[in-house]
């Protein structure tokens, strides 16, 4: 099947609240009943977009059909991944903020008093540039984690989320071994628990979405 | 029909179809509507869960099967089912009875 069936499916799928073996089993009795609803609208003399329209039309609206397999459990667990989802948002956009409006403050700094302390990498300025990294981590997740809701494992977002686990560890390690290394060099103070924290956080969320993803791949 | 009427009785609907005998879920849906002859016209999807629910209750057990070269999933009354539906029949009637009796109605 092609066109706006599968596409609906796709749709099923990303909606259900279902664990992925139910979601498979559903998928394959929804295409199931859809196939038996075409042939009956083609013996009916529908056209295939007319029979393929009538079949969607009369299985409901995605919504409708994800809702009806909702519980009281996996209701909870959908109002949770909204909640995180924006408050994934909320902590992209303030450390991109943060960093922007700091770095700026430096410049503005250096500029004025020429403190030579301010260099173009150092400790404060790195720190800075690490925050706005990682707030830029959390808000391409969070944009992912949208796409994969409306669409399922599917395209250019399946293969770009599979680029975000390891992009995220790498930039944890390169942050952190920055950290040290300036540390040992005396040349900037250790003054990122914040920043440690959000870079924490990007891990943690990077480690979710494998999950997710590895949870799509199973029903695929 | 009220959906949420409907709603509320379709156990009982979806097991008396399925006294008929084992049947795949466009099937049960088809008897539905053409037994209501187009009164109960819920949305498609909706049903499945039903039937899911059902199962896990161990009122229906289902099972693939291949018919006509493509895999289907077949459901059929288990005998807590069949108990189930002779209670819910016994309820119904008597609270259509009831009814009956309050509005001054008779069939």
């Amino acid at each position: 099947m092609t066109g706006p069936i599968e596409d609906y499916l796709d749709q099923l799928r990303a909606s259900l609240p279902t664990r992925p073996t139910e979601t498979s089993r559903i998928l394959a009795e929804a295409q199931d009943h859809l196939r038996e609803s075409i042939a009956a609208g083609l013996s009916a003399g529908l056209t295939e977009a007319e029979a393929q329209e009538a079949a969607i039309s009369a299985f409901g609206s995605v919504r409708a059909v994800a809702r009806a397999y909702q519980t009281g459990r996996t209701r909870a667990a959908a109002v949770l991944r909204g909640c995180a989802l924006t408050s994934s948002k909320l902590a992209g956009l303030f450390l991109l903020a943060f960093s922007l409006s700091s770095l700026t403050l430096l410049a503005d700094v250096k500029m004025s008093t020429h403190n030579v302390a301010v260099g173009p990498l150092s400790g404060p300025v790195l720190q800075h540039l690490a925050a706005g990294i990682a707030g830029l981590l959390l808000l391409a997740g969070y944009h992912l984690a949208r796409r994969f809701r409306r669409r399922g494992a599917r395209a250019a977002a399946a293969s770009a989320a599979r680029y975000f686990p390891p992009l995220a560890a790498s930039f944890f390690a390169a942050g952190t071994a920055a950290q040290v290394l300036l540390k040992a060099s005396g040349a900037a103070h250790i003054g990122g628990p914040t920043i440690l924290a959000s870079l924490a956080l990007a891990v943690g969320y990077a480690v979710r979405m494998r999950w997710t993803l590895r949870a799509r791949g199973a029903t695929a | 029909m009220d959906r949420e009427r409907l709603k509320g009785n379709l156990d009982l609907l979806l097991l008396s179809v399925l006294s008929a005998g084992p049947a795949h879920g466009y099937a049960v849906i088809a008897a539905l509507r053409d037994r209501s002859e187009g009164a109960f016209d819920l949305p498609e999807g909706t049903i499945y869960p039903a039937l899911h629910r059902l199962e896990n209750s161990g009122l229906l057990v289902s099972s693939w099967a291949n018919a006509e070269g493509r895999r289907r999933r077949v459901y059929a009354l288990t005998d807590k089912g069949v108990a189930a539906l002779a209670a819910e029949q016994a309820q119904w009637r008597r609270f259509a009875t009831g009814v009956h009796t309050v509005v001054g109605w008779t069939a």
